[in-house]
């Protein structure tokens, strides 16, 4: 009778793990995968690639036309496609992600965020270079062009930057050798048609991810959630977790120094008393929105869905229901310091140099505790190479 | 006296006796085959490139700041090399040459980055330097079939199989704490992130996990403490080899943790008789080498050579206990933490961020590790304080690189151990560019956080409603 209960109860485990469809209402691993993959980065995805087309469509009005209604038109496209974009960045889980480096990055990254938003990897003055040739004219010329002159960062110069000038130095060859000057009539053309092309070049891009995450074999959605089952990307499902938490840090580096403590003055890069000049949108001056959409992405991937499992929900099943609630409010409060700031961040730092310390501070409360208590009881690997204590 | 001279002179006869050399090389085999697997590994990962070459910044072992890695097709070349040495240690061809030469380069590879340390290369370090001082190609060699095969002494096997049961007790007094034996952590972390693996996983969940953490726990303890002693027995040593297959295949599935687990099987192997690989040739009836015993040893255990190996175990007996030393929990300060065979005994994480200030710079800069390191070292780092005082010394350089005078360093650090609270780990007062690193306790590590790890209190999805 023994025995027969044993094998029962084994059997029992056993059917339990044998890494089917997984119970939406179990916190467990798997089921954060699915949770995070069809709730949250699909869902989004699809919303980028809806905007991006907008966004496309309203540039090439502006280009048609080069009116101001439709310029405006175009700048509010790019507005909404810049919010669903920073959902993503605070993902860097999957193609689009970051790898390995300095910066850090995930398992499974490969980088082509990039050619969608690559900040603070862009550069205005390579984008007035390309608004002299010609190779901006056609999306398929300005597809063999870096990714600092392209992309949504691009974009928003091209829409929003009232200058007549360009942002290159004096001895830039298009400076040194006249060739912006004589081309200085044509420069809003220019600009319109650029940004036209650069925006079909974004909405390729987004098509082209959804398409690595749903049709293509295997898709990234499946490799994902088969992690540790199939999965060639990842050998367990805490691989997988591991990986779509360590995109969460993209609220250390990028959201608490890069985005907020450069430009406070606050972080290395940064030697007078602030930079504003250092803020993300310079020219359609949405930082602070950016760091709110950043903050709402990771409070939903931090949450999942009403009816999924979040990062709170495994941390609650492994006896970190304390924990998960400090996490909670440390969300909740960064929110709140976000929600707080009106307006750009010059006029921000202009009216109180300290103006960006409480979010920042907030900011730094929650990465910590993802980086410390988060990391230790989920048994997060952010890296994944042989464990540091064997 | 003469008592004492007699036991020595006992035990120094016993020491010298010829006996088989076939089990020594089958461990010789399995060291080269794992030194070729290491380096092949590391290169077909890409680690190379990843631990070594693209770093900008090496963390250094205190007293080896000078070793810096070649550029990368150097260390590429070097890493084939190793791969290549590994075969011919194997093959027993050269042997003594080909391991001492592997050794150095390990060791020099091993003294680039701390970040990189683990307890086994420490070990396989060890093993290489044996590998190289005893006749180990005396057997199953090229070389012996060339020179002629030869017995070695017993005490050879004494000295490898007492060096691997220092690493197993060490391994096992490390795990007497609380964390460890009362509330079965880290295992009961780490256990539950692995619910989904096939056939065990279920035991990872509520409500197993508790009990199947601490029992694990109680497990890897007495497994640690008492396999140098069940597999010192005839009788018992082959139902304690068989559990240690278990034991380290097990960890092996259950942890990411390289080739530990080969590395302690192949040196269990030196437990058993030393003609056990021609015993169990014969009993196959397909491979009988000539038995070796009767041969001269071309090793003897002489006074002088006597004296340096046991004063070597000694210090290797002691060394990992100077923990003690320092009072306090050592997996928290870390003092006394490295070669000391803590084998899979802590889950720490921490945050640090610098604050930087210069003459004329009155307010706080903070900087990021990450302007200096890449991840992996930073995830290193941020637990270590030594290594935290390190890179504020690299900051500092660097700042007054830029022209910067009365540079001050002081660190945000925060760290989590076993699911703790995270909680300070360096005083955020000092000013770490006037502290010197050096073995004296530091005062500038705060103590470790009150209280006891993450209990595991596993509870079923809570109310979805109340979000």
């Amino acid at each position: 009778m023994r025995t027969t209960s044993l094998v029962l109860t084994l059997a029992a485990l056993v059917a339990c793990d044998e890494g089917g469809a997984s119970d939406p209402h179990e916190p467990t691993r798997r089921a954060l995968l699915e949770s995070f993959a069809d709730s949250y980065y699909l869902p989004t995805l699809e919303t980028l690639v809806t905007e991006s087309r907008a966004l496309e469509v309203a540039a090439g009005a502006y280009a048609a036309s080069l009116s101001e209604s439709d310029r405006a038109e175009a700048q509010a496209r790019w507005v909404a496609t810049m919010e669903v974009a920073q959902r993503l960045e605070q993902a860097q889980v999957g193609p689009a992600g970051l790898t390995f480096g300095v910066a850090g990055g995930t398992q499974g990254g490969e980088e082509r965020r990039y050619a969608i938003y690559s900040w603070p990897a862009n550069n205005p003055c390579r984008v007035d270079q390309e608004t002299v040739g010609e190779a901006h004219a056609t999306p398929a010329g300005l597809a063999g062009v870096d990714n600092l002159a392209r992309g949504l960062d691009a974009i928003e110069y091209l829409l929003f930057s009232a200058e007549a000038t360009n942002r290159c130095s004096t001895i830039s060859s298009i400076n040194a050798d006249g060739t912006w000057a004589a081309l200085e009539a044509e420069i809003p053309q220019r600009r319109a048609t650029y940004a036209h092309s650069a925006a079909t070049l974004v909405a390729q891009e987004a098509e082209a991810l959804r398409a690595q995450w749903t049709t293509e074999s295997p898709s990234f959605r499946d490799e994902l959630v088969r992690a540790g089952n199939g999965s060639a990307t990842y050998a367990t499902a805490n691989q997988a977790v591991s990986a779509i938490y360590g995109g969460l840090l993209y609220v250390d580096t990028m959201v608490k120094d890069m985005k907020l403590g450069v430009p406070a003055g606050l972080v290395d890069g940064c030697t007078e008393t602030n930079c504003p000049d250092a803020r993300e949108s310079l020219f359609a001056d949405r930082s602070i929105s950016h760091v709110r959409a950043n903050l709402e992405a990771i409070d939903r991937i931090w949450h999942g869905p009403a009816d999924g499992t979040g990062f709170d929900d495994l941390l609650v099943a492994v006896g970190g229901a304390e924990l998960a609630a400090r996490i909670d409010a440390a969300i909740a409060e960064a929110e709140t310091q976000a929600a707080a700031l009106e307006g750009s961040i010059p006029a921000l730092l202009a009216a109180d140099p300290d103006a960006l310390l409480p979010l920042f501070t907030a900011v730094k409360n929650l990465s910590d505790l993802l980086k410390t208590e988060g990391v230790v009881a989920l048994d997060i690997h952010i890296v994944s190479v042989p464990m540091d204590n064997d | 006296m003469s008592a004492a001279e007699s036991l020595v002179q006992r035990l120094q006869r016993r020491a010298s006796e010829p006996v088989s050399g076939s089990s020594l090389a089958v461990f010789r085999v399995l060291y080269g085959l794992l030194a070729f697997t290491s380096a092949s590994r590391a290169l077909a990962m890409g680690w190379v490139d990843q631990f070594w070459v693209r770093p900008e910044v090496h963390l250094h072992y205190f007293g080896f700041e000078f070793v810096e890695p070649l550029s990368g097709p150097l260390m590429h070349g070097l890493f084939v090399a190793m791969a290549g040495l590994g075969l011919a240690i194997a093959a027993g061809l050269f042997t003594r040459w080909a391991a001492a030469l592997h050794l150095v380069a390990f060791t020099y590879v091993e003294l680039l980055d701390v970040s990189t340390y683990l307890n086994h290369y420490v070990l396989f370090s060890l093993l290489g330097f044996w590998v190289v001082v005893f006749p180990t190609g005396a057997a199953l060699s090229l070389d012996a079939r060339r020179r002629g095969r030869r017995a070695i002494p017993r005490g050879v096997l004494w000295v490898l199989r007492t060096q691997v049961g220092l690493v197993y007790v060490h391994a096992a007094l490390a795990k007497v704490s609380a964390d460890w034996l009362l509330h079965g952590q880290p295992l009961g972390i780490w256990f539950g992130a692995r619910a989904d693996l096939p056939l065990v996983g279920g035991l990872f969940t509520d409500p197993w996990l508790p009990w199947v953490a601490l029992m694990a726990g109680w497990a890897g303890f007495l497994n640690d403490l008492l396999a140098p002693l069940l597999l010192s027995a005839r009788r018992t040593r082959r139902w304690m080899f068989a559990v240690l297959v278990f034991f380290h295949g097990a960890t092996s599935v259950l942890f990411d943790i390289g080739l530990f687990p080969l590395i302690m099987l192949s040196g269990a192997t030196l437990y058993f008789a030393p003609d056990w690989p021609e015993r169990l040739g014969r009993r196959w009836r397909r491979w009988s080498p000539s038995p070796s015993t009767g041969a001269t040893p071309s090793f003897r255990f002489g006074a002088i050579p006597m004296a340096l190996v046991v004063g070597f175990l000694a210090v290797q007996a002691v060394l990992p206990l100077r923990a003690h030393l320092y009072g306090g929990n050592v997996l928290w300060h870390e003092q006394g933490m490295r070669f000391s065979w803590r084998v899979l005994c802590r889950a720490k994480a921490g945050s640090v961020s610098y604050r930087v200030r210069w003459d004329g710079h009155a307010r706080d800069l903070h900087v990021s590790p990450g302007s200096y390191l890449d991840r992996r070292q930073e995830s290193e780092m941020a637990g270590q304080p030594d290594l935290i005082l390190q890179l504020a010394h690299h900051i500092a350089a660097d700042f007054r690189s830029r022209g910067h005078r009365g540079v001050e360093v002081r660190v945000d650090a925060l760290a989590s151990l076993n699911g703790r609270p995270m909680a300070r780990l360096v005083d955020p007062d000092v000013d770490l560019a006037r502290v010197r690193d050096g073995f004296a306790p530091a005062s500038w590590i705060l103590p470790e956080p009150p209280g006891p790890p993450l209990r595991m209190r596993p509870e079923r999805l809570v109310a979805r409603t109340n979000r």
